[in-house]
């Protein structure tokens, strides 16, 4: 009996998976714990080991996106043969085939539209078989083949498709979902970093680490945060429930795969150089596709750094179950008044967006607020 | 029309008038008598047929009559005189000779349940004549221009009048005017639903267009005015922008005016058309006496808004 | 109307000249060039040439199913209309109307209908125009026995009659209306006692008598004209044929053809006897009067050979003024 290797489960909330790469080719042998595929979630990028050893066949294509627990491939052990069509596919060309041509076959009976549908259609090179009738007796009507129309795209030369699966199609989920749950706004306050910057470099010419801004900015909330705990929340089927631990996820983009937001554990009981080490091994990892699930899961607030992107000032999207979210844009030589006299600093935006739904603006601002004076005075961070 | 009449019967000594009763004190035609005197308006005797019939011989020596067959029940006791001589004088003649005669009758269910043989609605008999005109007016002002117009044709026309028209008020002009036969009006504009609809029952089209537009649906109501020669163009072009179309009328609906207009928009626009073509008519009665019985076979404001509904 | 010696020859001219048109086309009938059928009116040429010789040229005249004598009498040449039944068009414009129903208006010849019987208002609607206009014109109405059976018929005469129009209905009763005989299907032996019901004059010729009818054409002509209303005239008359000519079927017995023949008399043999015997008619006279009959049709062939087919598009038109 051939050895089924199903799609894992990573975390308890992970529906399926994208195979984005198989390791092996069918008909190789393989060791058992030797990694023969990699795995994407909305996550994180994950190889997956074969479970036993024997020969390699896969039964999903490359870039399937399969339910947790569906037949990805089969290890045939020794003496067996090989198992026949279509649980496993041999050749790339059967992926060619499109279904809907399958079914088109497949039904003998004929599709029953207005002459208004079929005249629309026949325009936009539209096949009828893919819409869905409205009409009397399901025929297919002009208001038919118009909401088809908004909702799928027809091919053209000039346009690129990509279609929003695996971490796009999360990544599009949750900011929609972010969005249309809580009542967002954003406050913006304007911090002045020249002493930040003045210590850091002081502290380099020390001979110490190069602390990231990033850094003290997740030190600043996180001690802030212990002063606004109400800010470090999450409201879940009408209750609020506000965390005793501060784990602040930062965004880190990455070239290919969108972003990520690895999280720091319990950042308000680490120190500086302590964040700075776990922080910057984490951005490794998220660019090397090397997280794990324990990374990216638990985050209690987010910080999301677009200065070194070049953004002034955004509006973020809170990132759920969170209830409120930081932005800061790059920090930058700005003409300041100071003592009825404009002078020059290096300022940057610091942007909050929280939910409204259960945080006024009184707490959320003073929440900025403290933030703002502990990076405008670095020697109040403890 | 009686304004119409009076006053192209000044304009032109050939126009005459016949019919029954019309000498008669109450008739709607007694002024004529009065004015023109009974050389020009003729009271006849029961003989509806020689009446058509002699209505074209005198068109045939220069006489352009205008008969008046009180009823359009009766038409069909003129039918060989109507189809036969009428229809096809000009045509005999390779068109040196026409027959310029307007028959004039009264159509239409009135509500009070006057019976079957006072209540039909017959212009299918005629719109399959080639040579003959059929006007059904919708309104005051578009009677008398129809009138006008019937009158100077030099063709046989048929002039239909609703019975529950009579006292309609509505504005007309002063000055002299004439309307086009063969053109039909877009009474109301629309853009979901075309509805086509003659004399009462376009009035009732408007009344239902009214009441759609409270709950959202547009409707653009035409009155073709002529039958026959039919506008088929402006009735296209309105299912070409609505896609949806519905025919009212009171006659049967087998084999009605609807049917041919249904097969012209479906020979011209099909592909335009987003609903089937719906018509509201008689379901294949005569008209029956009492109010009650009339008021089931003939179409009414809420089979008119209910069959736009059942396409939209 | 005083007849002169003229006015005779040339009714006699007349008689003979719609004989032997109707001949020809008996003649040409099976070569398949007239496209109709063949309502030939031999044995009652005198009923039309004698009820129309003599109107006034704005007298209009609405002539039956079986009217040849009334066409050529009224002044239509016979080349026209063999032309016409030969499918050819001879004016500017195609009447689309088979010869028996053609309507001539420069002759005042109405145009007919095939619906027998409905003729009878059309010409009662003319003379009503004409008592309108006041132009003083006579409308004769021509029909047979089987259409003063028709509603139309008595409606028209009711109608005639209590207008006083300026109209004169002459039924040439021929005995048979297609194959039905008068006796079967006609309420009364005499049609003219119809004209009783309505209360006008009503008048029978019981012979085929060119001159008889001519006489009391004129009579009611002058009547009309006067504006005293219609008459309707009976002439009691045969048709020598059946129906639709001489090669259709024919339902009565030869007996009986014979029969009526003697009884009523030869319209033109008769006729032509009592001019010669009047010394009007020479037999010189005779033979040239023929001669420029039979010139006059074999004219009439060449003609309607020569003519043009109407093109398509004709169907077509005038449908509308």
């Amino acid at each position: 009996m051939p050895v089924k290797v199903a799609m894992p489960q990573f975390d308890l909330f992970m529906a399926e998976g994208t195979i984005t790469e198989w390791l092996k080719q069918d008909g190789e042998t393989v060791e058992a714990e030797e990694p023969i595929a990699i795995i994407e979630t909305s996550k994180i990028v994950v190889e997956v080991e074969s479970p036993a050893s024997g020969t390699f066949y896969k039964t999903q294509p490359v870039g399937s996106t399969v339910s947790v627990g569906e037949t990805i491939a089969l290890i045939i052990q020794q003496d067996e043969e090989a198992p026949l069509i279509p649980e496993v596919i041999r050749s790339p060309e059967r992926l060619e085939e499109k279904p809907s041509e399958r079914v088109t076959e497949a039904i003998d009976e004929r599709v029953l539209a207005s002459p208004l549908a079929k005249k629309l259609a026949k325009e936009h090179n539209i096949d009828l078989v893919k819409i869905t009738g409205s009409g009397r007796d399901g025929v297919i009507t002009k208001k038919d083949v118009l909401s088809y129309l908004e909702q799928t795209h027809v091919e053209r030369e000039d346009e690129e498709i990509i279609p929003l699966t695996g971490w796009r199609k999360v990544m599009a989920d949750r900011m929609s979902y972010s969005l249309q749950t809580m009542a967002q706004l954003t406050t913006i306050t304007e911090a002045d970093f020249t002493e930040l910057i003045k210590l850091r470099k002081k502290l380099i010419s020390e001979g110490k680490d190069r602390i990231s801004y990033t850094v003290f900015i997740v030190k600043a909330v996180a001690q802030a945060l212990k002063e606004y705990p109400l800010m470090n929340s999450s409201l879940v089927d009408g209750k609020i429930i506000i965390k005793k631990y501060r784990n602040i996820g930062v965004a880190v983009a990455r070239e290919k795969q969108g972003l990520i937001v690895p999280v720091i554990r319990r950042a308000d009981e680490k120190s500086l150089t302590e964040l700075n080490q776990i922080l910057s091994e984490m951005v490794n990892n998220a660019r090397t596709g090397k997280l794990s699930i324990k990374d990216v899961t638990g985050g209690t607030f987010t910080v999301t750094n677009v200065g070194p992107l070049g953004g002034t000032m955004s509006t973020p999207i809170i990132n759920p179950p969170e209830s409120a979210i930081l932005g800061v844009g790059a920090i930058t030589k700005r003409p300041v008044v100071v003592d009825d006299k404009i002078v020059i600093r290096s300022t940057a935006y610091l942007c909050l967006s929280y939910d409204h739904r259960f945080i006024d603006g009184a707490p959320a601002i003073g929440f900025l607020q403290r933030i703002k004076q502990l990076l405008q005075e670095p020697k109040l961070l403890t | 029309m009686y304004e119409a009449i009076r006053e192209e019967m000044s304009r032109d000594e050939r126009v005459f008038v016949m019919g029954e009763d019309i000498a008669w004190p109450d008739n709607k035609w007694r002024g004529l008598r009065d004015e023109f005197g009974e050389n020009r308006a003729i009271n006849t005797p029961i003989s509806e047929s020689a009446m058509i019939g002699a209505g074209v011989g005198a068109a045939l020596n220069g006489m352009r009559p205008i008969v008046d067959i009180m009823f359009a029940d009766l038409l069909p006791i003129c039918h060989d005189h109507l189809t036969n001589d009428a229809a096809k004088i000009c045509y005999q003649y390779g068109g040196e000779v026409s027959c310029p005669m307007v028959i004039t009758a009264s159509i239409g269910a009135t509500g009070r349940g006057i019976g079957p043989h006072h209540s039909q609605s017959p212009e299918s008999y005629f719109l399959n004549v080639p040579g003959l005109k059929v006007v059904m007016p919708s309104t005051p002002y578009d009677a008398k221009g129809l009138t006008k117009s019937a009158i100077r044709d030099n063709n046989p026309v048929i002039l239909l009048e609703h019975k529950r028209l009579r006292g309609m008020k509505g504005p007309v002009p002063e000055e002299e005017y004439t309307i086009p036969l063969g053109k039909a009006d877009v009474k109301r504009e629309g853009d979901d639903v075309t509805i086509v609809a003659t004399a009462y029952m376009l009035q009732l089209s408007l009344q239902a267009g009214k009441k759609l537009l409270e709950e959202g649906i547009s409707c653009e109501v035409i009155d073709p005015r002529t039958l026959l020669p039919l506008d088929e163009d402006t009735i296209i072009d309105s299912v070409k922008k609505t896609s949806r179309l519905v025919i009212v009328q009171e006659s049967p609906k087998a084999y009605g005016y609807g049917a041919e207009i249904a097969a012209i928009v479906a020979e011209n626009a099909l592909e335009f058309l987003d609903a089937p073509i719906k018509r509201v008519a008689n379901p294949g009665t005569p008209v029956p006496p009492t109010t009650i019985l009339e008021g089931v076979v003939m179409p009414g404001l809420d089979d008119i808004v209910k069959s736009v509904k059942e396409i939209i | 109307m005083k007849l002169a010696d003229e006015d005779l020859i040339e009714m006699y001219r007349l008689m003979l000249l719609t004989r032997s048109f109707e001949d020809k086309t008996e003649e040409l009938l099976p070569t398949g060039k007239l496209f109709d059928f063949l309502h030939t009116c031999v044995g009652q040429e005198h009923v039309t040439v004698g009820a129309v010789y003599g109107l006034r040229k704005d007298d209009l005249v609405m002539p039956s199913l079986r009217g040849r004598g009334a066409f050529i009498a009224k002044g239509v040449p016979v080349k026209t209309i063999l032309a016409v039944m030969f499918g050819k068009q001879v004016g500017a414009t195609f009447p689309k109307e088979c010869i028996h129903h053609l309507g001539v208006p420069e002759l005042g010849i109405l145009v007919g209908t095939g619906v027998i019987g409905s003729d009878v208002a059309k010409a009662t609607g003319a003379a009503l125009a004409a008592k309108i206009r006041g132009t003083k014109q006579v409308v004769l109405d021509f029909f047979g026995d089987g259409a003063s059976n028709r509603g139309d018929f008595h409606e028209s005469l009711n109608l005639a009659a209590i207008w006083k129009l300026p109209i004169v209905y002459i039924c040439e009763n021929n005995q048979t209306a297609m194959a039905t005989p008068v006796s079967t299907s006609t309420s009364v032996e005499d049609i003219a006692d119809r004209a009783a019901g309505y209360g006008i004059l009503g008048v029978v010729i019981r012979r085929n008598d060119v001159l008889a009818v001519h006489e009391a054409v004129q009579k009611a002509v002058k009547r009309a004209r006067e504006g005293e209303g219609p008459t309707l005239i009976e002439c009691k008359t045969y048709r020598w044929y059946p129906h639709a000519g001489p090669l259709s079927r024919e339902t009565r017995s030869v007996e009986e053809i014979e029969g009526w023949k003697r009884k009523l008399g030869y319209p033109i043999e008769d006729f032509k006897k009592q001019l010669m015997e009047k010394a009007i008619l020479t037999e010189q006279m005779v033979e040239e009067i023929e001669a420029k009959v039979e010139e006059e049709i074999e004219e009439a062939v060449e003609y309607a050979e020569k003519s043009p087919f109407p093109s398509p598009e004709e169907a077509l038109k005038h449908v509308y003024a």
